[in-house]
């Protein structure tokens, strides 16, 4: 079921990028809301997050460049929301580690990569917070470079020691055959 | 260089996921060779590592501070192999897991930061490091990143000429080469200098928890 998804998801990537045609991208657009259900409100808050900046300023600067050139403006920003809101749905629907399940590495280097990132994620923000509330004015250079090469410093010796336990882990439930 | 899907011609995204998945077939055999049984957890970690990295502002002189990516300091400590398979699965995971780039970009990133950006990082450490190795490391990581930004530039102001209709509007990405390359490497010359100064201060850490001297 879920090599299906991955399929279509691929062909919606396709339709949006080897069709130009305004009306056939708002249908998939309103497809792709009634199959978000629920979760209609949260992803498009996550897509308009995810594509505003970029969007806003290729938009802009079009304008001031080129004109209002509706057909153009609407083509692009429609197409960009189409796509990020069917990745996101896609990410909601689908089971992205059991989508990789053909090839037992990619699996795991995904299921350990985005572990990993989310712990390391918390530390980070455990570190700001540190700072943030040790400091009453800015800090200056010297403080926040002092800053930065202890985290820089603390996450390189935390990935290098847990790539060592992790494979030690994977090693002694059996991951690995010795030969 | 977070550039969303939908600004990207299918004639850059498609031969951009050949010569990736060339190179990572390649990249991930040649790891493997050098690692064994260790590549999975180092790739995984270091990968963590790198995204963590990205989020982390790099104080620059003068009081303002930017965001590195880890290309120049992955390339001179592990190799520019092991830089590109590990930004590959970074760029991977902000595309899917975090909204930060696309789908269809993701292989764009992965050649361009990743390959290109971490052989530019490698051999301009390689070439200076006799010369004086701190001036090296900045320069490998400032110009694994700005090389990066220039390709980046070059992908993004083709696609006017490659992808239009047939009055000769643009239907991806709308601005040429004389746009494209100013606007984006410009602000790159200032933010090179963090990675300039990350590859410095990761390459003394790295060398200080291994070989015991700075």
């Amino acid at each position: 079921m879920e090599k299906i998804k991955g399929l279509l998801y691929i062909c919606g990537i396709f339709t949006f990028t080897f069709f130009h045609n305004i009306y056939l991208y708002i249908l998939l657009i309103f497809f792709l809301f009634v199959l978000s259900g629920k979760e209609f409100i949260p992803i498009v808050k996550k897509t308009l997050f995810s594509i505003t900046i970029f969007s806003s300023v290729v938009t802009a600067s079009y304008v001031f460049i080129n004109g209002f050139d509706w057909q153009y403006i609407t083509l692009v920003n429609v197409r960009v929301f189409g796509i990020t809101f069917m990745t996101f749905l896609f990410i909601k629907r689908v089971n992205l580690f059991k989508l990789f399940s053909f090839s037992e590495n990619l699996m795991f280097i995904i299921v350990l990569s985005y572990s990993q990132i989310l712990t390391f994620q918390k530390y980070l923000t455990d570190f700001r917070f540190a700072l943030k509330s040790r400091t009453i004015l800015k800090p200056d250079f010297s403080d926040r470079y002092n800053f930065f090469k202890r985290i820089v410093e603390f996450f390189m010796k935390s990935s290098l020691d847990r790539s060592k336990e992790i494979n030690m882990a994977m090693k002694s439930r059996g991951f690995y055959t010795d030969e | 260089m977070h550039i969303p899907d939908g600004f990207l011609s299918p004639k850059t995204y498609i031969p951009a996921y050949v010569i990736a998945s060339g190179l990572w077939i390649y990249g991930i055999k040649k790891m493997k060779k050098e690692l064994e049984d260790k590549t999975v957890p180092f790739l995984s970690v270091m990968a963590a590592f790198s995204f963590v990295i990205s989020l982390i502002m790099v104080p620059i002189p003068g009081g303002s501070s930017g965001h590195a990516v880890g290309i120049g300091l992955l390339s001179v400590i592990f190799g520019y192999w092991t830089a590109f398979i590990v930004l590959s699965v970074v760029f991977f995971l902000q595309a899917v897991m975090f909204g930060d780039g696309g789908i269809t970009t993701f292989p764009v990133n992965a050649v361009i930061m990743g390959f290109v950006g971490g052989i530019t990082s490698y051999y301009v450490y390689r070439f200076l490091r006799k010369i004086n190795n701190t001036f090296a490391l900045f320069l490998a990581g400032y110009m694994g990143l700005l090389i990066s930004a220039f390709f980046t530039a070059v992908v993004l102001g083709i696609q006017p000429y490659i992808a239009h209709n047939k009055d000769g509007n643009p239907l991806f990405f709308p601005f040429d080469l004389s746009i494209t390359v100013p606007a984006v490497l410009v602000p790159h010359l200032f933010i090179g200098i963090g990675e300039g100064i990350l590859t410095v201060v990761g390459w003394n850490i790295y060398r200080r928890i291994y070989d015991g001297k700075d």
